[in-house]
């Protein structure tokens, strides 16, 4: 691998990303990843900013719709309470091991 | 009179031009082409064209009222379709036929379209040359060694060489209005909600939109008329009463602003050919203010990409060789996944990946994406209050459409094509590109912003514009 790269960031991404690359592709990828990183560094001075993070661009300001797209799941209504009560089935989430 | 979409449909209805005659014309014309275009990656067999054409005639007969009866639509390939493929432009969704059709899809054929083919992009809509296509590139038709611009270069590149009437691509950052400059078209990127991303194969979900593209701005009005609304499938879709503009009462009631960033640091023949058709547009009545600044500018291009990398990482993950048809072998899940991502990915892909891995990782989150959305929010919120006064005119591209190979090579330099179109994604404002002028026989773009929802403002604006300047149904090569 290129000495340009840090080996050991350059290897934990891939493998959380589940990529992996010739020796030739690496080469490459590293000199686009140092160019690509100096890019977005440039962000990074924002980050000390007191300014709400913007996930949804529509966050306070528009009505919502009147009806959502996908409606809550209520588990209750899906699963029998008898069937939880008689512990036929287990609901990791609700704290069971 | 030029012939548009418009008048098409009217001489459809009329009698006066068989659909199946017309049809068939622009087959020819895709035949005779996309050898050396490479618009589209599928078009559809002639039989089940010939199938829709007479659904559509029976619908006409019957009295059925259908907005663009017979009118010819090509669709951009991230957008699903269950009688063609769907690849993205990927390798790893080959021969991938979606079991359902997005909603735009089914509101295009219920209006009477007939859905010639799926177009050429970037894969996965990542880029701004349809360079990155595993389908191969696609060529601008006004200049066959230069790029039509991405990722829906396949929809303009359609259009621009007369294959259909109106098409469909996808946005991102600036995916139809670059395309648009390059190929002397119109693209509208809707405002964020306004149309179902229903059946759209993700990119960077808080960014993208279906966006419409044609050969004039009237054109453009059909298929948004067709295409926009709430759609309860779509989580972020919302909710809006469109109130429509007479066009023939613009004059003096928009205001123009020409923030200097948006314009100065583009190629010298991008900003004359710009000034020029301001200064015409000026002569007409519009009031036009050249003093406004957008400073927050140096922060769009590492904002809107941190974000677009770190939703591409998060929607890619999907593609580990189980759940579609491409997969490689492997002795376990990761070795198997881990293959079919490597031989079936494309450089570019796996490296938006990657970056997008590292903006969302411990140690790195607060100083990329956390900052990004934050850069977000004063970005959104200076152009919203920008466009409470005004439409913002600017290039579309800094740089006249690039020859093959020549940006691709350098990602800062790539990436840099889309400096003026990215802020309208990361605002969710509508915005428009359309032919400003021509420049050594290459067309030049304008882009114009407006504020949320206010698209109708936009299309008669433009469609003002077209009329003064008669730069619209342009065809290469005619």
């Amino acid at each position: 691998m290129s000495k340009k790269c840090e080996e050991d960031l350059i290897n934990k991404l891939l493998d959380l990303s589940r990529l992996n690359f010739t020796e030739e592709e690496l080469e490459k990828l590293c000199n686009d990843i140092n160019e690509i990183r100096s890019l977005l560094n440039k962000v990074s001075s924002i980050s000390s900013l007191d300014v709400k993070p913007l996930y949804n661009v529509w966050d306070g300001i528009l009505d919502p719709p009147s009806h959502v797209g996908i409606e809550k799941i209520d588990i209750d209504n899906l699963i029998p309470n008898e069937r939880i009560i008689q512990n036929k089935i287990k609901i990791p989430w609700k704290g069971e091991k | 009179m030029k012939e548009t979409a418009v008048t098409i449909i009217e001489n459809l209805r009329n009698g006066s031009v068989d659909i199946e005659d017309y049809v068939f014309k622009k087959i020819d014309i895709i035949r005779k082409k996309d050898i050396v275009i490479n618009a589209y990656i599928s078009i559809d067999s002639e039989d089940f064209i010939l199938e829709r054409i007479n659904e559509i005639k029976r619908n006409m007969v019957s009295g059925i009222n259908m907005k663009i009866p017979g009118i010819v639509v090509s669709i951009k390939d991230n957008i699903s379709t269950n009688f063609l493929p769907t690849t993205a432009g990927s390798k790893i969704l080959e021969n991938y036929v979606p079991p359902y059709n997005a909603t735009v899809v089914e509101k295009i054929l219920k209006e009477g379209g007939i859905i010639i083919g799926k177009t050429n992009l970037d894969e996965f809509a990542m880029g701004s040359t349809t360079e990155f296509s595993a389908y191969g590139l696609t060529r601008n038709p006004w200049d066959i060694t230069r790029v039509p611009g991405g990722s829906s270069g396949g929809s303009a590149a359609s259009l621009a060489y007369g294959s259909c009437d109106l098409s469909l691509g996808s946005d991102t950052g600036g995916s139809v209005r670059l395309p648009a400059s390059y190929t002397a078209t119109v693209g509208l990127k809707p405002t964020y909600g306004t149309v179902s991303r229903y059946g759209l194969i993700p990119y960077a979900n808080s960014l993208e939109q279906i966006s419409p593209m044609a050969r004039s701005v009237k054109d453009l009005a059909l298929i948004w008329d067709v295409i926009k609304g709430y759609d309860e499938k779509d989580a972020t879709s919302v909710n809006y009463d469109f109130k429509t503009i007479n066009n023939k009462t613009i004059n003096n009631k928009f205001k123009i602003c020409v923030p200097n960033e948006f314009i100065e640091d583009s190629e010298q023949p991008i900003k004359s050919t710009i000034y020029k058709l301001l200064e015409k547009i000026e002569n007409e009545g519009i009031d036009i203010e050249y003093e406004g600044r957008f400073e927050k500018l140096k922060y769009a291009l590492p904002t809107y990409y941190t974000i677009a990398f770190a939703e591409a990482a998060s929607n890619l993950a999907r593609y580990d060789g189980k759940l579609y048809p491409v997969s490689s072998e492997g002795f376990s899940y990761k070795e198997m996944s881990e293959n079919t991502r490597r031989h079936n990915f494309g450089l570019e892909v796996k490296k938006r990946i990657l970056m997008g891995v590292l903006a969302l990782s411990e140690g790195f989150i607060n100083d990329y994406y956390i900052a990004a959305t934050k850069g977000r929010r004063i970005i959104r919120d200076e152009i919203l209050n920008m466009t409470k006064h005004c439409i913002i005119a600017s290039s579309v591209s800094p740089i006249l459409p690039p020859k093959i190979g020549e940006r691709i090579k350098d990602p800062l330099k790539l990436y840099a094509m889309d400096i003026y179109t990215v802020v309208a994604n990361l605002a969710g404002v509508p915005a428009l590109a359309m032919p400003a002028g021509f420049y050594n026989n290459l067309p030049v773009g304008i882009q114009f912003m407006a504020g949320p929802f206010e698209e109708e403002k936009l299309l008669a604006l433009g469609s003002f514009i077209e009329e003064k300047t008669g730069l619209y149904n342009l065809i290469a090569g005619d």
